[in-house]
This record gives structure tokens, sequence and C-alpha cells, in this order.
């Protein structure tokens, strides 16, 4: 790979598209910690989960206290990740909540903890005063990410015992049309491992997989879920999969459309119950094939959307279809066979009938105009900003080779209407 | 083997298998764009671990219209760039240097071959703070002086006279590395 480079931003840009670095493993370890505790903070989770996990902070704040005796400051963290879950399920009767976490925690503790709860509720107080005036936001996220680190060694103690498994999953979709890609939603609990059957012969083992069914059908899904407190199975039949609809047209036209002109579009679509084509003019039909009549120059975008008896849809779309007005036109013919016995003048006559020179037929007045050739290899072998001159088959004075040329032609009418297009010519030698 | 799209949905869903393996698609690479931007090793991977986090949450914000590598590494920029503004409050080491000598250089153009990533990590990292984000922001990640001055906080004007400065400065550092690595050749 010898590469070069004029510039420095060049050389940079190569060089650092692929520049990889082995990051440490502490740093998937740090994001995973981190999503385990959103995703339990997030999860809809029970009361009584709560209130295990607030007493487990009480916990881990009375051993702080333990520790620390006055000290005020440490008590800060444990504290302030009870403030932050309150914070976080939004329970409106705190009041309420935090008579009942007293209560709970009554519980847990004898006589002597109470007197260090009633420490921790002033603390609480004392916390709260302090958040309402601004924190210095980067030690306030400090203490988020100790407390939640807190937690998440929490939710580990307080992981329930192996129940049985419970397979449930529910369908975004249960009808369709080939190919029906069916979305899972996995609502499975106690579970660590799932088996998956679709009916048609294929199998999964994922979480939550997707299958796409290719073939018109009913089939049933079946899940299976193990875990460490057995095997359970569940199923929902009656997955439905419609035949699909085709939608298929062809454009038989091989120039540009006149306005005025009536267009016919056939229509080889199958299994159609409906039909609905629109022209891009506003106006739709409901026939089978698209007839229309354009009565104004532009480009069109033609669609034609169907409908099958199952309702399954498609469609099909016909982008830059160009509609020119009558009294504008250019067209160059496909094929010319210019003089063998040396060249013609470009300057043709137009009703010229040696087809010797190639050069466009054109309704209208142009007014800027440029003609460009180029051989199969790429090379320019003509070039003409003047409509009356045209190629003769001769570049740098020598006949050119019998083949298919490309020719880019753009202008202008007189009235600003552009035209812009390409095109092949054969040239043949012919005596 | 999960597709791209698939793997999109699944982080959607905060599945921690497909985070996984998003992860470990895309951390080197990333990894290798924080360690442009600031001086230590350490301090890169603080930027890419909560730039994948910031992922990881806003993954729903990505509507799918443009290239997800592109999405997520602006995000990994922008942490880049949050960390970038910490640092200058904090004032550890924003310094600014004089004009620059201009050295006249004959022609210029750069071997692929003639430079290896580390090295070129290294002239990035001998640059003066500001100067290395504006190169970053500017040459490699193609980021306009417009958006660079909104980022960064500077003005359009800044922006452009230190990238030109910045560019001074390495194109030095490159023919210094030319010239050792010509001596070394002939030693040997």
């Amino acid at each position: 790979m010898k590469k070069e480079f004029q510039n420095i931003e060049d050389l940079f840009k190569s060089k650092f598209e692929d520049y990889h670095v082995e990051p440490s493993e502490k740093v998937w370890n740090t994001i995973n910690t981190k999503l385990k505790v959103r995703r339990f903070l997030n999860s809809s989770f029970s009361k009584t989960l709560f209130f295990s996990m607030t007493v487990a902070i009480i916990t881990l704040a009375v051993t702080h206290l333990k520790d620390n005796n006055e000290n005020k400051n440490n008590l800060t963290k444990p504290i302030a990740s009870v403030y932050r879950v309150e914070k976080k399920i939004k329970i409106e009767n705190i009041e309420v909540e935090k008579q009942d976490i007293k209560n709970n925690s009554q519980k847990y503790f004898n006589e002597q903890n109470k007197i260090k709860i009633d420490k921790i509720e002033k603390n609480n107080e004392l916390i709260r005063e302090r958040e309402s005036a601004p924190l210095i936001i980067s030690k306030r996220a400090k203490l988020i990410e100790d407390a939640e680190a807190k937690l998440s060694e929490q939710i580990k103690l307080t992981a329930p015992a192996s129940p049985a498994p419970a397979p449930v999953f529910s369908l975004d979709e249960k009808e369709g049309c080939v190919p029906f890609t069916v979305k899972i939603n996995n609502l499975s609990k106690h579970a660590i491992a799932y088996e998956w059957d679709f009916g048609d012969g294929n199998k999964s083992n994922d979480f939550m997989p997707q299958h796409t069914y290719r073939h018109p059908g009913v089939y049933k899904i079946t899940l299976k879920a193990k875990g460490t407190g057995g095997v359970a199975i569940s199923f929902i039949d009656s997955i439905v999969v419609h035949k699909q609809a085709h939608a298929e047209i062809l454009w038989p036209y091989e120039s540009e459309i006149l306005t005025g002109q009536k267009i016919q579009i056939p229509n080889y679509s199958k299994n159609v119950s409906k039909v609905e084509w629109s022209f891009g003019d506003k106006s739709v039909s409901n026939e089978k094939n698209g007839q229309h009549i354009f009565k104004q120059k532009g480009d069109y975008t033609i669609c034609m959307k169907i409908w099958s008896e199952d309702g399954c849809v498609d469609s099909a779309v016909l982008n830059n279809v160009k509609v020119i007005d009558i009294n504008e036109k250019i067209v160059f013919p496909n094929a010319f066979t210019p003089n063998l016995d040396g060249p013609a003048s470009g300057y043709y006559n137009p009703m010229d009938v040696y087809n010797d020179v190639f050069f466009p037929k054109y309704i209208g007045t142009i007014e800027e105009y440029e003609l460009r050739i180029f051989s199969k290899f790429g090379v320019e072998v003509f070039k003409s900003n003047d409509i009356s001159y045209g190629w003769n088959g001769y570049y740098q004075n020598r006949l050119m080779p019998e083949g298919v040329y490309v020719y880019i032609v753009h202008g202008k009418f007189e009235g600003n209407q552009k035209f812009s297009f390409k095109g092949n010519v054969t040239l043949l030698h012919k005596k | 083997m999960m597709n791209e799209k698939e793997l999109i949905e699944q982080c959607k869903k905060q599945n921690s298998k497909a985070q996984k393996i998003l992860y470990d698609r895309y951390a080197g690479l990333f990894l290798g764009i924080c360690m442009r931007y600031v001086y230590e090793r350490s301090e890169a991977e603080d930027i890419l671990q909560e730039g994948f986090l910031k992922i990881f949450i806003k993954i729903n914000e990505f509507e799918g219209r443009g290239s997800f590598e592109g999405w997520m590494k602006r995000v990994i920029v922008n942490t880049a760039i949050t960390h970038y503004h910490k640092n200058l409050k904090h004032n550890k080491y924003h310094y600014d240097i004089g004009d620059v000598q201009e050295t006249k250089f004959e022609n210029e153009s750069y071997k692929d071959s003639e430079f290896t990533g580390d090295e070129l990590l290294k002239v990035i990292n001998s640059l003066p703070e500001g100067y290395k984000m504006i190169f970053n922001l500017y040459a490699i990640e193609g980021y306009k002086h417009k958006e660079i001055s909104a980022l960064l906080e500077i003005d359009i004007n800044t922006s452009k006279s230190q990238y030109s400065r910045a560019k001074k400065l390495i194109r030095k550092k490159l023919s210094q590395l030319k010239r050792e690595a010509k001596k070394e050749t002939k030693t040997a």
C-alpha cells in the first residue's frame, strides 16, 4: 500500500481512519456496572424490592455510622443514595413512604439502633437543605456514582433464590405479508436459557430473536425456557403470513413524452385486488393500466400502489418522467455513417439523406448548446457549441473506428427550458 | 451474528448482550479517537467510558437516518470536548504560544509508509491543547471552522488562525521525523 498525500489533512485522516487502541478491561467493567444499576433503577420494580433496597441502604448507613462515629462528612455518602432512589422512583407521597421505611427498619434493628436512625433522619434533613443550595456539580456526581456502586453490590445480595422459570412473550404483530419479520418481546422471568421454535423448521437460542417468514402460511411459535428452577414451555399460535402483492409496471416509451400525448402504462402486477395510480400532477386513477394525458411540461413521478385481497401492499414508482412541450424538443439519431472517402463538412444540411454527419433534430429556438462525444476509452473526439455544426466521424483528421460512442448534450431553449442528457450513437462504416 | 440494525434495536431495548457486542466492535476504534484528544491514556479511557455510557443511554435518540458509526463518533468527540472544557476551567495545562517561525518546505508530500499511527499520535500530542483540539476536529474529524468555534466557544477567526499555526507546527515535526529516519538508515 504505497499512498502518497499532497497535504497533511489527508495523511492524518487516512492514518487515523482505522487507528485502534485496545482499551483495558476495567473500562467495560465500569460501563457494565453503571448500566446494570440504570437498568435496575429504570425497571418497574415492586414496593417490596424498594423496601429491601432502602433497608439495605440504611443498614449501610448504620455501618458507616459505626465506623465513622460522629463524622458528618462521611455520613453524606449513603444518605445521598437514599435521596437519589426516592427521586428516581418519583413516589408522590414521600411522607407515607418515610413512615413505611421507618416501620420496616424497626423490624430489622433493635432498640439500640433506633437512636442512630433518628440521627440519620436529622442528617437527611441536613442533606435536603444542602440539596437546595447549589452543590458543586462534580462533587455531587461523585456522590451519585459512589451510591450507584454501593447499590449494585446490594442488588447482588438481595437477588431471590431459583424460582421456576416463567416463559412469556408477546408479539408486535400477529399477521403480515411475505417476507414477514416477526418481532418478539421476551418477557420471561427466572430463566437463563431459551429455545425458540418458529414452526417453519427454524430455531433460535437468542434472548430476543427476530425471525423472517419467507412463505405464506400459518405458523406456531413455541418458547421453551430453562432456569435454575426447571424447564417450562409456552406458545402463541396462529401467526398468519399472507402471500405478498407484487407490483410491476413497464415504461413503454423510449423518448420523452409530449404534452397532450395519451400514455398507457401496462401493469404486470400479481395478486392484486385494488390499484391506485398517481401521476404526480394531482390526478389519480383506479384503472388497471395507467392511462393519462399530461397537460403541462415538467418532471413527474408516477406511482402505482396495489393491494392484495389480504391487505398486503406493494408499490412501483417511475421517477423522472420527462414531459416536454410539443414546441420544444431535441432528439439525436442512434447511428450514422461517416463519409469513408474523407471528412464531410460538419455544417450539415438538415434535409441531408446521406446521414454522414451526426446532428440533432429539434423544434423550437435553442439559445445555448454544447455537444461532446466520447470514444469508449473516454477520449473526447468531438465538441461543439454550435447546433448547426455536427460530427463527421473524424478525429484529428482520421476516420474513427466502428463502434458505440457516448454523447453528452446540454443547453437551453428560448424561455429558459433547459435540457441535459446523454446517449449512445453507433458509428458505422458503410460503402 | 447480528447485523447493525438488529444490534441497534437490541441496544435500544437495553439488552446487555448487544451492548457488549457493540462495545467490543467499536471500543478499540473509539479509544484511538480519544487518545488524540488528551495526553494521558487513563484520561482517554475515562472519556471512552463516559462516551459509551452516553451512547447506550441516548441510543433511543438515534433515528437511523445517518450512519450509526458517525453518530457514535460524534458522541465520543463531544464527550472529549466537554472534558476539554472542564480541564480549561480547572486550568490544568492551558497555555498559549507565540507565533511559530515560518519555515519553508519545498514540496508538501507525504508517503503513507513514512509514518506509523503511533508516531502521528505523538506529533498530535506534542501540540498545545487548544491547537490539538482544533487540528483533530478540523483535519481528522472534518468539522467546519464554524462548528468548531461553536463547540470550543472561540471566535471563528481564532479557530482558523490556530489551525494554520497547528499545521505549521505539525509540518515541522513531520520533517524532523523524516530527517531522524534518514539518519537512522544512514547509521545502520
